[in-house]
């Protein structure tokens, strides 16, 4: 498996995505992500928490702590507004990004 | 960066703060909770629970690294480490609890003297150069020059002129100082005087000032209309109409004449004691004689924009050439304009030396307040020496050591400095309450903080608070652990101070020194000044009022007989109120001021020497209940048509004879203007009596003149001044009788009100006096401060040695031992401030009066010596106070205790 180095802010837009679908913890925002990307993705650990309580203290994501399905207490992460606005913003900011490098390297020069 | 993101990330960073045991907690679980699934994912892939839990703790990698950049993320390093050593230091004030105190209560006390001297001091200046007007550069006040310190004041036809032909100015207002009777309608008998100003109707828009109520002068181009209203002050307001709105648009009477009260000045809008304002252009007095016309108090120009102080002087220049040629006889003496700047002013006048050392004493109040701290901080620290060298060999940084002394200093700035603002504003209310009434200002915001001078000064203690722990911070941080442990019983039984500190002990002595010396000198002075100020008489007992004859008709053509007539009348009629016991007449309204005259001396001719002259009736003693020493008094008979003749007081005798006999001494009064030629100028007066003196023979250390006392049939006075004697003079019904007679037999007159001489003597001195009290104040808080300060650190590092006091009393030693031990360095150290206090005190005498003979100001030729003893034994008195207690309390103590407590 290909290990893969995250472009800067890929891997908060990847958060804000799996989070877009409802409350998760930071165990199953990783492997969401793993899943997703047909298992080409994975979010080391030691990247995971520091990313996850910097998008906390800028207001993108709210944490809270609450039980698990088995019954074990666990930081459970939900969107916030403001990253809501976040995710659309860069999602279009990638789209973008990734049309404009398609197009140099479909160019024929 | 959106708004939004920013509110998210304070508050989030400050719940981080403030909950950093919930965030914690949500850490640990958060990572138990993944490290749980991933042991879980493991076991289901067919590993043991411990190769499970083994292989998941490997996967998650170094578990404490992640937590710490899981902090990191919080971004509240800085700020806990601050919080820590924040609760640090106050730990530590906690623990020397009494120097803590004192030493906030000395910044504390430096601060608000600082800012209470300086918001006074500035306002009495600006009361002395402009009336209290805030003026601008762009203002300038117009006189004539005389060539001398004092100019002349501007004629309301100087003012048209000025006003028709001005380019260069903007505006230019005016302002004659007046006194009123005023009164609601319909309330004659309830009305009292007031000062006030007749002001042009663009005063407020010269100054830029807006009403508080209301509004300003309104535009009308009748003028009927702009002389049909009344702006009144913030105090008049209150006194009057108990604040209420429903005064704007009410009318007042003013002198007999309805006005409407159209504006309200806020409460720190001061001109002089103006009650009121009332809008004129003098033009009543268009057609009178130039020497008639009234002269006005202040003229004040507004500058165009662009024009300087210059241009708009050479074109008054030629205004002023215009008018000495147009009007010869009026502008004889003048020949130009004085134009002046607030600034100009302010460095002419006396208000430079006030200000000056008022900033002095600012200046070393806060030195010895913020030395006071240097000194608490570098000892605190010394004493601690054990305890950082501890904390520097278990790896503290240095940064760190610093950081907590200069967070140990920044507590007892910030504590010195809240308490220094919170006595500024009390300060300042109490010299409001209590000084404005002095100055005739009741309710007024007289003394105003400025948050730009509170702001600069609580930042200059903070600073300095700081500053001065950094050195010591520096020290603690180059401390040699294994020197200090290995050293223990010495760093932990006595303070090693270093040459740095002795030097600001030092100098924290000399400053206090000087100002102890400037306390006392304050002190003497005030109890002196009023001393002098006692008169031999009760002063509650002769009511006084003032009266312009030559504003009736009946009095135009100046006769003496007219005079004599008039004062028969109103004799008559005021002696017949029951209760009055005698009624007289004199040229001078406040005795202790008078009119100041040159005379000669028949027996030295062409001697000349300055008396105060007071033109008299001939019962004028009874007044005071008084007979003449020798010779006789004025009587009825010495008239325009016998020799002129005078009696003089014991005051002239003492000067100038000592040794002959007064009686038949004849003396010429000669004027100091050239051009006087009046005829009794030129006439000789014999001395026909000796009365006691009735005024002081010395005000201060301001030594008076004698008083020569003419008849007022030989010698005219055609603005006397009534006086009436009577047991309890002040009552109503003797001011009442009073105008009510004036009223009557002068009914133009326009009397000024009554007073008793009581009030005449206060409202003359009240300036001074309440210089003095602000004087009294602020050397009871500057002596207060250097206690404070002396006690504090010395009681403090003599304490800090009860250690060495227990083991000394141990092997042997007595209290005699111990206090010889602990004086002996104080004694040089406190000696060499003094020394150098004597020296900075010669140095600021001498500056502050140029060289000159000190005395004449403050009367102290004889006694600086004197008083600096005084100082010194103060500050041998408190610091013998701030040795003996520690030292009592050690050698009470037994000397087991003492080491087992260490």
């Amino acid at each position: 498996m290909t290990k893969h180095v995250f472009p800067q802010g890929a891997l908060e837009m990847l958060i804000l995505k799996v989070l877009s679908n409802g409350k998760e913890h930071g165990w199953g925002i990783a492997q969401k992500i793993h899943l997703l990307s047909s298992e080409a993705l994975k979010i080391e650990e030691g990247s995971l928490y520091p990313t996850l309580s910097r998008m906390q203290q800028r207001g993108w994501i709210k944490g809270k702590l609450g039980v698990s399905e088995n019954n074990r207490q666990a930081k459970f992460y939900t969107l916030s507004a403001l990253g809501k606005m976040k995710l659309k913003k860069e999602r279009e900011q990638w789209e973008s990004m990734v049309d404009a490098i398609a197009q140099v390297l479909g160019s024929e020069g | 960066m959106s708004l939004l993101e920013t509110f998210y990330r304070v508050r989030n960073w400050l719940i981080s703060l403030f909950r950093v045991g919930a965030r914690e907690k949500e850490m640990t679980v958060e990572m138990e909770n993944h490290l749980q699934l991933e042991q879980e994912r493991n076991i289901r892939g067919g590993m043991s629970e411990d190769e499970a839990r083994k292989a998941s703790l490997r996967q998650f990698g170094h578990l404490d690294g992640l937590k710490e950049e899981y902090r990191d993320s919080w971004k509240i390093g800085v700020a806990r480490n601050w919080i820590r050593n924040l609760k640090f230091s106050l730990r530590l004030s906690t623990r020397y609890m009494s120097s803590s105190i004192l030493a906030s209560i000395a910044l504390g006390l430096g601060i608000g003297i600082s800012i209470v001297i300086y918001t006074v001091s500035s306002r009495v200046v600006s009361i002395v150069v402009s009336g209290g007007l805030d003026l601008s550069e762009r203002h300038v006040v117009l006189e004539w020059e005389t060539g001398k310190d004092e100019a002349e004041p501007l004629s309301n036809q100087d003012l048209k002129i000025i006003q028709e032909e001005i380019e260069s100015l903007r505006e230019v207002m005016a302002i004659q100082r007046t006194k009123a009777l005023l009164y609601p309608p319909g309330q004659n008998d309830s009305g009292k005087y007031y000062k006030g100003a007749l002001v042009t109707s663009n005063m407020f828009e010269v100054l830029n000032v807006k009403p508080r109520l209301g509004r300003a002068f309104s535009n009308s181009d009748t003028y009927a209309d702009r002389i049909s209203e009344i702006v009144i002050s913030a105090w008049l307001w209150s006194e009057l109409f108990s604040l209420s709105e429903e005064a704007v648009g009410s009318t007042l009477m003013v002198d007999n004449q309805e006005l409407m009260i159209v504006g309200i000045m806020p409460e720190d809008f001061i001109y002089r004691d103006s009650a009121f304002w009332m809008a004129t252009d003098w033009r009543e007095f268009d057609g009178v004689q130039p020497v008639r016309a009234p002269k006005l108090d202040k003229v004040i120009g507004l500058l165009q924009e662009g024009i300087s102080v210059q241009q708009a002087r050479s074109e008054l220049d030629v205004i002023a050439a215009n008018l000495v040629v147009d009007t010869p006889l009026v502008n004889e003496m003048r020949d130009r304009f004085r134009v002046s700047t607030y600034w100009s002013i302010f460095t002419g006048q006396a208000g430079i030396l006030i200000f000056s050392t008022a900033m002095g004493i600012c200046w070393l109040t806060l030195i010895i307040a913020c030395s006071n701290t240097f000194n608490v901080i570098i000892t605190r620290t010394a004493a601690r020496s054990h305890e950082l060298a501890v904390r520097s060999s278990l790896g503290a940084k240095r940064r760190h050591l610093i950081f907590q002394v200069i967070f140990d200093g920044l507590v007892l700035a910030v504590g010195g400095t809240l308490l220094g603002l919170f006595l500024t504003i009390y300060g300042l209310k109490i010299f409001n309450e209590f000084f404005a009434p002095q100055l005739a200002m009741r309710g007024t915001q007289l003394f105003k903080l400025e948050p730009s001078v509170m702001i600069y000064i609580a930042g200059a203690a903070i600073f300095s608070g700081i500053a001065a722990s950094f050195i010591p911070a520096w020290r603690a941080s180059k401390i040699d652990a294994f020197a200090v442990l290995k050293d223990d019983s010495k760093s932990s039984s006595s303070v090693y101070i270093g040459w740095l500190s002795k030097i600001v002990v030092i100098s924290q002595v000399a400053f206090s020194a000087v100002m102890i010396f400037v306390g006392l000198v304050l002190l003497i002075q005030v109890d002196r000044w009023k001393k002098t100020l006692e008169l031999p008489y009760n002063t509650d007992s002769i009511l006084m009022a003032g009266v312009n004859l030559l504003r009736d008709e009946q009095f135009k053509d100046k006769q003496p007989q007219d005079l004599i007539n008039f004062y028969g009348n109103i004799k008559r009629r005021l002696e017949g109120v029951p209760g009055v016991g005698s009624v007289a007449i004199t040229s001078v309204m406040n005795p202790l001021v008078g009119s100041p005259l040159t005379i000669e001396l028949g027996a030295r001719e062409g001697d000349r020497t300055k008396v105060r002259l007071s033109k008299v009736s001939p019962n004028y003693l009874d007044v005071f209940d008084t007979q003449p020493l020798q010779g006789r008094m004025l009587s009825e008979v010495d008239t325009l048509e016998t020799t002129p003749v005078c009696v003089v007081d014991k005051l002239f005798i003492e000067y100038y004879c000592r040794e002959a006999d007064p009686i038949g001494m004849r003396i010429k009064m000669s004027s100091e203007k050239p051009r006087d030629s009046k005829k009794h100028h030129r006439q000789w007066y014999e001395i026909v009596g000796v009365v006691p003196n009735l005024y002081p023979k010395k005000i201060g250390s301001l030594q008076q003149r004698a008083n020569v006392f003419v008849s007022y049939a030989q010698l005219p006075v055609w603005s006397p001044k009534i006086m009436l004697k009577a047991d309890d003079a002040g009552a109503p019904r003797f001011r009442q009788a009073m105008r009510q007679a004036i009223n009557d037999l002068v009914p133009a007159s326009k009397s000024g009100g009554s007073q008793t001489l009581e009030e005449q003597v206060s409202n003359g001195y009240r300036e001074i006096e309440f210089g003095f009290k602000v004087g009294l104040v602020i050397a009871g808080a500057l002596l207060t401060i250097s206690f404070i300060s002396l006690y504090s650190i010395i009681k403090f590092t003599t304490s800090l040695r009860r250690k060495e006091f227990g083991i000394r009393m141990a092997i042997g030693s007595n209290d005699i031992g111990i206090v010889k031990t602990i004086i002996g360095p104080w004694l040089i150290t406190v000696g060499s401030g003094l020394l150098l206090g004597y020296l900075c005190l010669l140095g600021f005498l001498s500056i502050a009066f140029n060289g000159q003979s000190i005395p004449a100001l403050v009367g102290l030729s004889q006694s600086i010596g004197g008083i600096y003893l005084g100082a010194v034994a103060l500050i041998g008195i408190c610091a013998l106070i701030s040795i003996g207690i520690p030292v009592w309390s050690a050698t009470r103590v037994h000397p087991m205790e003492a080491i087992r407590a260490e």
